[in-house]
């Protein structure tokens, strides 16, 4: 090649080019039947990914508004009542120790959701404070709790205070 | 446009599309082909309109390469993700082919390999104004450029593609020596 070459030289080169390409130049009408043929394929494809995608949010939507509707059945609307239920499960062991573990469980009470957990687990708190005695409570009964906790009525007869009077043990 | 006016059209420009095509696509028929048919269905589907700004074979250009510029996108990201990069990338510089050496000539193949060596713009604007016989404002309008920017890319490009055949020149005169001693003076 020359050290002087200029557009012309150019051209011919890309000229050149040009009969190097045509030689691999497809047929017009073929290459369009071919791109129609190919896009209907991709069609197809784009059509069953769009169907699929449809389907699956469907079905979504369907377990969404299942476990919408159902929950609310679960757990009782009142709070009260729920937390009754739990109450009733959860001090059982404090009434019957006797009672296996097992029985004593609800499934329900698992499924609550948080704020209907922490309604009935402050329900059972409550209830356990109300309800707690002291370990040495025993020790202090006695047989005269009766007559120490209860006042002599005005003209109760003699004899009935007289029963539960110290002079009988003696 | 009617759907077969515009395919009429694309008919008759449908020569001078492929080469552009292959240019657009480092001269890989394949590829090409593959581009061309993304494009006329881009054409006849409506995807791309002429509005009649331009003449219809610059506006079909500057479709064809904006496709293309979509598609070297996409493969990239595919390339990416396939972990082909590297590859890829080491096979961009110098586009060869198996079957180049069968059937070009010598400075064909120097000529390709210098081109593939140029800046795509470059590449670009020489393309279309000696292998289309665009002008520059043409070419400018089909790579959505200033003139002025168009002109600069054609002159910088003719410069250094003279210079990279020259090199070439110099380096096969080079080891064509090495290989033959006896010729040496």
């Amino acid at each position: 090649m020359n050290q002087n070459w200029d557009e012309k030289t150019i051209r011919q080169l890309f000229l050149e080019l040009r009969r190097e390409d045509q030689r691999h130049e497809p047929q017009f009408g073929a290459m369009l039947t071919a791109a129609r043929d190919t896009n209907k394929g991709s069609n197809t494809l784009a059509w069953s990914i769009k169907f699929a995608t449809a389907a699956a949010l469907c079905v979504l939507v369907v377990v969404t508004i299942r476990l919408w509707t159902t929950k609310p059945l679960e757990e009782s609307p009142k709070l009260a009542p729920s937390s009754l239920a739990a109450v009733e499960t959860k001090t059982e062991p404090v009434t019957n120790p006797t009672q296996s573990p097992k029985k004593q469980r609800h499934p329900t009470i698992r499924r609550q959701s948080r704020p209907s957990q922490f309604s009935s687990s402050l329900a059972i708190d409550i209830k356990s404070l109300s309800s707690w005695q002291s370990p040495t409570a025993a020790l202090l009964q006695t047989p005269q709790d009766e007559i120490l906790n209860k006042l002599p009525r005005l003209g109760e007869s003699l004899r009935t205070i007289k029963q539960f009077s110290p002079d009988q043990f003696n | 446009m009617e759907p077969e006016s515009l395919k009429e059209l694309l008919e008759q420009h449908h020569k001078s599309s492929f080469g552009w095509a292959m240019a657009c696509c480092q001269r890989n028929p394949a590829e090409a082909e593959d581009l061309l048919q993304v494009v006329y269905l881009k054409v006849l589907e409506g995807k791309a309109r002429f509005e009649g700004t331009a003449t219809f074979r610059t506006w079909l250009f500057a479709v064809i390469r904006k496709t293309a510029s979509d598609q070297r996108r996409k493969n990239l990201a595919r390339a990416v993700l396939t972990l082909k990069a590297a590859e890829d990338w080491r096979r961009s510089g110098i586009t060869e082919y198996p079957e180049e050496s069968a059937y070009r000539s010598e400075i064909l193949s120097r000529f390709r390999r210098a081109l593939a060596h140029l800046s795509r713009r470059q590449r670009e604007v020489l393309e279309l104004v000696f292998y289309h016989d665009l002008n520059i404002q043409e070419a400018a309008d089909v790579m959505g450029i200033s003139l002025g920017s168009a002109r600069t890319h054609y002159e910088r490009g003719k410069k250094r593609l003279r210079q990279l055949i020259e090199e070439s020149e110099v380096y096969e005169s080079e080891l064509g020596r090495k290989n033959n001693p006896a010729t040496v003076p």
